[in-house]
Parts: structure tokens; C-alpha cells; sequence
């Protein structure tokens, strides 16, 4: 029967033009399919095949055969002299199969419903005795089948079956059952990863910079494993939505964590629908090894779908970390007026997580959002963009997958036209803005109250990161907020951020993001009030002084030349740190209508901030009146700062 | 006696920025309210005549930026303060939490002569709004616990206890007068301020 193989896998690729010329000829001319018909064979079981059957029959001969080896093999004692023969053989039949399969797998699923197809694979989380354990899922169109990944050297994955189940004995739990033991015996401490995550990634970072020309790798790929490993933990710890699977023929029942309910979605839908249009005979036993041989046969024709980070190769930087400001703007090409939102979601080293959702327009043709996310990524790669109506469950109108990459992505903002179907087309805006790196604070009193110069030696940065965090955070969510910048945090949270500052920089970034907005803001004014030297310098305090002093508010124009010329003296570090909060504050300023911040009111609370005189040329005669002129000259040198950057946009 | 009291109150007000301390005095002294949204640079005052116990009295409110905490203003701007008015907004916790801050900074930058006992009132401020944060216990239970401060509930914006609020700061600020007139013999008020006139004082130098 060997030699027989190439006859039949002649056979098996002819098998689809069959079929099809089958049915082409059955559809364009009645006569045919009369004929067709009416071609029945009766074999002795008295059962009637009808040709598409009769032409299935040697593909199922194939695979018939290798299931008879297999069972062959089983009951057949290693010590049997038969045993050799057999395993041969099967190890023949394998090899043919698979490699068919390669071919195979790209067959149109409809040519025919008895061929075993892939419906969905993905890799998944799945809940082992209380561990979370990495898993790739297969559900094919009559069975679903769980493997473990193991590792074969350099970038090659092989699969190990844990289980499988006969879709018609699939059962669904969307819900999580409460009493059912979802207990985890170590659940990760996910803050306390990403932490030593990013610290990782500083230290790579640093690396990298530190031997640009080259040099030692090796420590570099022992960061880099260290960032595999971690980046691993987060993949199975991150995911936190249930699915489960009951086995109806011996009640076992399978947990999943999965991130996005996208996903959770997609896998009920594509179980659900199989399991309607399953039709196959119940006798058809599903075995281990075929099931193995199905899965060994995906592999090569798999690698794009499957989880980025594992088939990542260390070189690869490709894994954003930062914030990306998506704006969804409106949507074209509908037919009929639709109530619809749109979600988006981001993948962090591979799960997809949702990260924003849209408001609902009801009954528009041309759905307009206008509406901006802050959407933080972490070890992302792709922008998922989902477009539903909504119905009693909403219904996926529409996808897209944007493949996120710093060839494109700037910190600029740009407009993007995204096809989400044929017709549908989506106006989107990006702007990504980097993570930067936090490198630990040491010591006590580092930061507040220290030197501007020593703070950037010692962060190795242009400008400290206590100012670009605090600035990021207030971009993030406070741009709307009434009094932003005006009002003040509260004293405990105060306290709180500048020890996690002057501790830890990863620290203080999380609880930035945790905190009231106007304690993010009360920090930032705090460090630079607290600041020895105030950023428009002692030195040069009393000439942005005199100079707002010695023009009137009619000579608006030359009073502000005259500034910015006293600014252009200014230390290269001051201006850099100067002009990022400058432009800042003016972005805060464009949301007026929302924050309540004018102009005054930004320049109030930032003149005396940033313009101070020093401590000796604190003149003692009439303190009150003098410091009173003191920070209205402030405030209005700040004023003619900020109208100047604005005008030059 | 009463001839040697003085006739000028001054009355400062503190309290984080936007729980309304400018509409406050701008209530009380115009009987105006302004929705406009502005940030008060550095410290303005306003005065009134106030008649406290059958006496007229000038009464000097001290409107402040709740911006810059102490910085720019610092000691002269507190010195000779007779009664302090600390400011929160009922609807915004924070601004609640930092009277305490409020009122220690001003007891190291006044050092009034008596601490223990100088008058503060404490303003709770915006009840016109809905979206009430802070409860009346909570801050009764402060203001207990701070040696009983007088406590009312305002809305500069409905006039609401605005006049009665600013009738016990009058009051108050008299008696602290009239405390201080007992131990009037004592120059403390002379040395404190001397010290930022000390001729040879390099700082003071003007040439």
C-alpha cells in the first residue's frame, strides 16, 4: 500500500477539482445533476452513496488507515514482531498526511463538510489545577483541542495534545460559574511584573545606549531573556474574562482567561454556529493521534496568528511602550442610517485588551464622534477597531487590525482614513507619544528642592522626568477638567507622590495615574516651586523684571520681543524644560471652554511658579507691596510669554 | 478703654484656589456674584464698615491667591491678622482635607501671640451646588476639634449666611482686640516687626 501513496495523494489534490467541476456542471446544467443524482451505488451494506460520497471514499481511506495503524499499534506489545512493521507504517501514513495537510488546510472550507478544517486557533490562558497555564486552542469544525507549546530549540514550537473534546459534547458557560472553584493557588502580582518589567527594559535601554558602537552583547541578552520571561508572566497573568467548557461526556469542565470579549465573543460564536450546522454522523470517533497529526499539520501556516511575543525574535523592538492619542472621527459609506459605537482595543504581548469605547450615535448615515482616547500601550503592536450595532447583542458591524509601527506613528498628530470593509471607511487620528524610561531616584530630597542641573545629571535626561510624567498624566485625562492647574490637590496625595518621586520613578508614575488630577498638577507646580532656583533663573530675573517694567501694556509687541530676547540668555536646559510646559500649558489653554483656564488664569498660577527672584534680591522695605508687584510682573511676564507661542503657531 | 481699640479690622481669608474666596468677599462687600472664572493674583482687600457691639469698625478683608501657598507673600502679609477665615468648598473633599495645612501655615507665619485661642472661622462654601461632597458632621466635627471654630455654610453665589458668616468674623476679630488691649504692654508687636527694619540689615540696603 506504500507505493500506493503517490497514487493516492494524486488523488487527494485532484479530489477538490472534482468536487468543484461536480458541482459547477450540477449548477449550470440541470441535465448533469440529473445524471449525478441518479449515479447511486449500492454496496452491500444497502447504504446509497451518491458521487460526491463515492469520490470522498479514498480520502477517507486514508485516513481510515492511519487510524487502523494507530489502533494497531496500541494493542500491539513493543516485544511482538509486528510491532516494528506497524510503527513504520504509521510513521509513513503520518508523514503523508502531514505533509497533505500543509496543502490541504488552504482548501476553500465549504468544498466539502467531511474534511476536517481549522475553524479558529488561538493561544489562551487556561486555568490547570489552579495554575494558569499557556495553551493554544484549535477548534476545528468537529472537535476542539487543547496543546501545550513545547519549546524545540531556536524559534521552533512543537504541539503536545492535552485534551480534546468531540464538538457535539461541547458545552458553553459564558458566565463564570460562582460556585465553581475559579481559585488560583499563586495569582501573580501583575504591578509588581510590569514594574520589574520596566526596570528591565531601562537597564536594556541604557545598554543599548551606553555601547551603541557594538561591544558586549551578552548582558544585553541576559536583559533580554529576563524581558521574555517577565513579558511571559504577564501574558498569563493579564487575562481576566472567563470561558469555560463543559465536556458533556464526562462532565469535566475547561476554564479559560481571555482578554478581550471580542475574543470570548468569537470563540462562543464559532462553537455555537458549528455545533448548529454539525451534521456529522455521531459514530465518527475522534482520536488523539489524528487530532495531533490535524494540529502538527497547522503549524507552518499559523505563525502570524499566534500570540506576537512567542514567535518574537530577540532583535525585535517592535513592541510599543508609551501612549498613543487615537481620535475617532466619522465614519463614511453606510448604506442606511445605523445606531453604532465603535470599541477599540490594544494588544499588550498578544492579548488584546479593550481600552476605549465610543458613545453611541443613533440613527446616522454619517456617524460623527469626534471624540479623542488616550490609549496606553504596553508591549503593543496592533490597534483593534471594532464597529458595532447595537442590538440586544451587539453586532460586529465591522474590524480592522492597524499594525502599529514607528514608521508611522510621530508625535505629531496625523489623520488617517481606515477601510473597515469595502464601503465603510473610518477617519481616525494618531499621535504616540513614547515611553520614556524611569530610572530610580536614590536618595531623600534628590528631587524637590534640588538643583535643576543635578537633577538632569543625574536622570541623564534634558528634561527631569518628575516634569514630562506629571505633563503626560495631565494630557491624559485632566485637559477637561474645571480649574486644571488652578485648583489644588489634596495635601495627603501631595505627600505621597513626592516620596514615591524621590524613591522610585516607576512608583510615582503609577500612583500619578491613580491620584486626583489636581494633586498631578500640584505636584508639578511643587517641584518647580521648590526648585532653589526658579527656571527663568535668579540671574536673570531682575531683566525679564525691568524689561515687563519698562513698556506699558501698549507696547505689548515690543515688550514681548524684548522678553524673548532676555529668554534666549537663558540656560539650554531652562529653555527646554520652559518651552515644554510653555506649549503645554497652551494645549490646556485650547480647552478653555471645558477647563475654565484663560490665559490669566494659566499665567497666575504659573508666573510666580517659574519667575522668582532670587533669595538675596528679596528687597525687606515693603515686603507686602512688593511682593504683591512682584507676582502680578510674573504673572504678565508669563502672559506675554504664552501669547507669544501662541501666535507664533 | 474703648478709645484705645482700634477701629481697623484686618481679616484675612485663606483656602485652597476656586472654593470661592474672592466671590465671598465680593458678596459680602459689593453684594455682587460673577460667574467669570479668574484666578486672583497675588492679594487684594477690600473694606467695610461693619457696626460690631453699637461700635464702627473698618473692617480690612484680605482676599488671597490660593495658589501661591505662602510663597511670594509669606510672613508680612499674615503679621496683625485679627481673625483668619479658612475656605473649602463643600463640593470638593481636597480643598476640605487642607485646611488643616491652611491653618498650621498660618499659625507659624502669623505667630499670633496666642494660638491656642486666635480666631479662625471656617466657610463652607458653594451648599448652592448639588453635587455636596462634604457632610455638615464632618466639618462640625473639625471645627470642634479645633478648639470650637465657628462654622457656617455659605453660598456666595445664593448670598446664603454670607452677611451672618462676616458678622461673627467682625465680632471675633473685636474680642481678639480687645484680648490683646490686656496685654497691651508688652512689646512683642514692636520687636517682631523691627527685626525686618534692622538698620545694617545687608538685605535693606537701598543704595
Amino acid at each position: 500500500m506504500a507505493d500506493m501513496f503517490d497514487l493516492y495523494s494524486a488523488f487527494l489534490h485532484n479530489y477538490k477539482n472534482a468536487i468543484d467541476t461536480v458541482k459547477k456542471c450540477s449548477g449550470t446544467n440541470p441535465q448533469f445533476k440529473k445524471i449525478v443524482s441518479t449515479i447511486v451505488v449500492n454496496l452491500q451494506t444497502e447504504q446509497s452513496l451518491t458521487l460526491e460520497d463515492l469520490l470522498h471514499k479514498p480520502v477517507a481511506r486514508v485516513q481510515i488507515n492511519a487510524l487502523v495503524f494507530n489502533d494497531l499499534l496500541r494493542e500491539t506489545p513493543p516485544n511482538h514482531p509486528d510491532h516494528q512493521p506497524l510503527r513504520q507504517a504509521q510513521k509513513i501514513i503520518q508523514m503523508f498526511l502531514n505533509q497533505f495537510n500543509v496543502v490541504n488546510q488552504r482548501l476553500p472550507s465549504e468544498s466539502n463538510r467531511n474534511l476536517r478544517r481549522m475553524v479558529r486557533n488561538s493561544f489562551i490562558v487556561e486555568l490547570v489545577d489552579g495554575h494558569r497555564k499557556l495553551r493554544h486552542l484549535f477548534l476545528f469544525n468537529d472537535v476542539i483541542a487543547c496543546a501545550k507549546y513545547k519549546a524545540l530549540g531556536r524559534d521552533r514550537i512543537d504541539y503536545e495534545l492535552k485534551w480534546f473534546i468531540p464538538l457535539k459534547d461541547i458545552s458553553i458557560y459564558e458566565e463564570a460559574d460562582p460556585a465553581a472553584e475559579l481559585k488560583e493557588s499563586s495569582p501573580a502580582n501583575i504591578s509588581q511584573v510590569k514594574r520589574n518589567l520596566r526596570s528591565v527594559r531601562d537597564q536594556l535601554a541604557l545598554e543599548a545606549a551606553s555601547n551603541s558602537g557594538g561591544g558586549t552583547v551578552r548582558s544585553g541578552d541576559k536583559y533580554r531573556r529576563k524581558l521574555a520571561d517577565l513579558e511571559s508572566q504577564l501574558v498569563l497573568a493579564t487575562p481576566n474574562l472567563v470561558l469555560r467548557l463543559g465536556n458533556k461526556a464526562n462532565n469535566k469542565t475547561m476554564t479559560f482567561f481571555l482578554s478581550s470579549d471580542f475574543e470570548r465573543t468569537q470563540w462562543i460564536d464559532s462553537i455555537t454556529s458549528l455545533k448548529q450546522k454539525c451534521n456529522l454522523p455521531g459514530a465518527n470517533t475522534i482520536n488523539a493521534l489524528e487530532v495531533t497529526a490535524f494540529i502538527v499539520a497547522m503549524q507552518k501556516g499559523m505563525k502570524t496568528e499566534m500570540g506576537s511575543y512567542l514567535m518574537r525574535n530577540t532583535n525585535d523592538e517592535s513592541l510599543l511602550v508609551g501612549d498613543l492619542h487615537m481620535g475617532v472621527q466619522g465614519l463614511q459609506g453606510l448604506e442606511q442610517p445605523t445606531d453604532l459605537y465603535i470599541c477599540i482595543e490594544v494588544d499588550s504581548y498578544g492579548h488584546y485588551f479593550r481600552k476605549a469605547t465610543t458613545k453611541m450615535i443613533c440613527r446616522s448615515q454619517t456617524p460623527l464622534w469626534n471624540e479623542s482616547f488616550m490609549l496606553e500601550l504596553e508591549g503593543s503592536q496592533n490597534v483593534r477597531i471594532l464597529l458595532y450595532e447595537a442590538k440586544e447583542r451587539p453586532l460586529l458591524r465591522a474590524k480592522h487590525i492597524l499594525k502599529l509601527s514607528l514608521s508611522w506613528l510621530t508625535e505629531t498628530t496625523q489623520t488617517r482614513s481606515i477601510k473597515l470593509s469595502e464601503t465603510l471607511e473610518l477617519g481616525c487620528s494618531f499621535r504616540f507619544v513614547p515611553g520614556e524610561l524611569c530610572r530610580a531616584t536614590t536618595k531623600p530630597g534628590a528631587l524637590f528642592g534640588a538643583k535643576m542641573s543635578q537633577v538632569l545629571k543625574r536622570e541623564k535626561r534634558d528634561i527631569p522626568f518628575i516634569i514630562s510624567a506629571c505633563i503626560r498624566e495631565v494630557e491624559r485625562r485632566g485637559m477637561l477638567e474645571v480649574g486644571c492647574y488652578r485648583v489644588s490637590g489634596s495635601a495627603s496625595d501631595l505627600s505621597k507622590l513626592k516620596k514615591a518621586f524621590e524613591s522610585d520613578a516607576y512608583e510615582a508614575e503609577q500612583l500619578l495615574r491613580e491620584v486626583d488630577i489636581h494633586s498631578v498638577t500640584g505636584i508639578l507646580k511643587t517641584f518647580l516651586r521648590e526648585l532653589p532656583e526658579a527656571l527663568f533663573t535668579d540671574q536673570l530675573y531682575p531683566r525679564f523684571f525691568e524689561t515687563f517694567s519698562a513698556f506699558s501694556n501698549n507696547n505689548e509687541a515690543i515688550r514681548t520681543s524684548e522678553l524673548l530676547k532676555v529668554f534666549e540668555e537663558l540656560p539650554q536646559a531652562n529653555k527646554a524644560s520652559i518651552s515644554l510646559i510653555l506649549d503645554h500649558l497652551i494645549r490646556v489653554h485650547e480647552k478653555e471652554a471645558d477647563n475654565k483656564m484663560s490665559l490669566h488664569n494659566l499665567a497666575m498660577v504659573f508666573g510666580p511658579t517659574l519667575l522668582r527672584p532670587g533669595q538675596t534680591q528679596v528687597k525687606q522695605k515693603d515686603p507686602l507691596a512688593a511682593s504683591t508687584v512682584d507676582v502680578m510682573a510674573q504673572a504678565g511676564i508669563l502672559y506675554c510669554f504664552l501669547q507669544a507661542r501662541i501666535k507664533k503657531d | 478703654m474703648a478709645s484705645r481699640k482700634k477701629s481697623l479690622l484686618k481679616v484675612i481669608i485663606l483656602g485652597d484656589s476656586s472654593v470661592g474666596k474672592t466671590s465671598l468677599m465680593n458678596q459680602y462687600v459689593n453684594k455682587r456674584f460673577s460667574n467669570q472664572y479668574k484666578a486672583t493674583i497675588g492679594a487684594d482687600f477690600c473694606t467695610k464698615e461693619v457696626v460690631v457691639n453699637d461700635r464702627v469698625v473698618t473692617m480690612q478683608i484680605w482676599d488671597t491667591a490660593g495658589q501661591e501657598r505662602f510663597q511670594s507673600l509669606g510672613v508680612a502679609f499674615y503679621r496683625g491678622a485679627d481673625c483668619c477665615v479658612l475656605v473649602y468648598d463643600v463640593t470638593a473633599p481636597n480643598s476640605f482635607k487642607n485646611l488643616d495645612s491652611w491653618r498650621d501655615e498660618f499659625l507659624i507665619q502669623a505667630s499670633p501671640r496666642d494660638p491656642e485661642h486666635f480666631p479662625f472661622v471656617v466657610l463652607g462654601n458653594k451648599v448652592d451646588l448639588d453635587n455636596r461632597q462634604v457632610s455638615t458632621r464632618r466639618a462640625q466635627q473639625w471645627c470642634q476639634s479645633k478648639n470650637d471654630i465657628p462654622y457656617y455654610e455659605t453660598s456666595a453665589k445664593e448670598g446664603i449666611n454670607v452677611e451672618l458668616a462676616f458678622q461673627t468674623i467682625a465680632k471675633n476679630a473685636l474680642e481678639q482686640e480687645a484680648e490683646a488691649d490686656v496685654v497691651n504692654d508688652f512689646p512683642d508687636q514692636i520687636i517682631l516687626n523691627s527685626q525686618n527694619n534692622r538698620p545694617g540689615n545687608p538685605d535693606n540696603c537701598q543704595c
